[in-house]
């Protein structure tokens, strides 16, 4: 698995402490239509630069947020996304889903990048190969309908 | 709908406080202008198609303020009490491209927060009903 584009524009070694992950569930944002990879570019892919350019900053832009899902997160994870919906216009909140993946293997590597408010939070740093196809896709839970129950 | 140039009406410049971020996002906050005026803002959607971010902004009471921190009203609440309403379309990085000043009759229900939308819970919301509720105190006494 290489790593040049993630590399490509500076000196910090976003890799340390990442590893490869088998057999984990992990929850992710998204858009509908499923499957877009616009979902999956990081902040710096967008062009959005952290306003402080040290390590730490420059490798968070440069993954991908995510959230560990299993029993003890689930529930952590959900309110984090209903809380978010419903700060959002009615809109763009029907339009949100989480996607519940696995990683397949040459996808990339996951760090842990907890917060206080978010223990079971992630970041995934893509190889130079990920595409979709890398991704296992799991459930797609759509917010809307899980709001309404 | 009238379109404005960017003035300072919705630069936060005291009390800015985030009440839920997500993905470095400052999702919803809360803060005051140059007037002294209360603002509640959101992102209310990442438009990642076309790489831009749209913003509402309401300015409003402290009273109505301090209803919605203690949830007692939503955040879709505080919309038809506002004393005025603006748009932003922004950039990734937040410079402002579009601003526009809307009127609550004109928004479509689709394009406002759910009724359900009451302020998230946090240390950051204790602290500022705390505030208010202490400058309340102070400018009774004085």
């Amino acid at each position: 698995m290489t790593f040049d584009s993630l590399h490509a524009d500076t000196d910090c070694d976003c890799l340390g402490e990442a590893f490869e992950v088998k057999n984990k569930l992990f929850a992710r944002k998204i858009g509908k239509p499923i499957s877009r990879i616009s979902d999956f570019y990081s902040h710096w892919e967008r062009n959005k630069k952290p306003n402080v350019l040290d390590c730490d900053n420059t490798c968070m832009y440069k993954g991908l947020s995510c959230n560990e899902w299993n029993n003890e997160s689930k529930g952590q994870v959900l309110a984090k996304y209903v809380n978010l919906i419903n700060s959002q216009e009615k809109t763009g909140a029907l339009s949100d889903a989480i996607l519940i993946f696995k990683i397949k293997n040459g996808g990339g590597l996951m760090k842990y990048s907890p917060s206080k408010k978010d223990i079971s939070h992630h970041t995934f740093f893509k190889s130079d190969n990920f595409e979709m196809d890398y991704l296992e896709i799991i459930e797609v839970i759509n917010l809307d309908e899980y709001i309404k129950t | 709908m009238n379109t404005l140039k960017h003035n300072t009406t919705l630069d936060i410049v005291t009390n800015y406080t985030s009440l839920f971020d997500f993905d470095f996002w400052d999702i919803l906050f809360v803060g005051k202008n140059q007037s002294d005026e209360w603002i509640i803002g959101s992102l209310a959607r990442d438009d990642k198609e076309k790489n831009v971010l749209h913003h509402y902004y309401l300015i409003i009471s402290e009273q109505n303020l301090k209803d919605y921190l203690e949830l007692k009203i939503s955040y879709r609440d505080l919309y038809p009490l506002a004393k005025s309403i603006f748009k932003t379309i922004r950039d990734i990085n937040e410079n402002i491209i579009t601003e526009k000043k809307l009127l609550y009759q004109n928004l479509k229900d689709e394009n406002m927060p759910r009724q359900n939308s009451f302020c998230p819970e946090s240390d950051e919301q204790e602290e500022l009903l705390k505030y208010i509720t202490e400058s309340e105190m102070f400018l009774a006494h004085h």
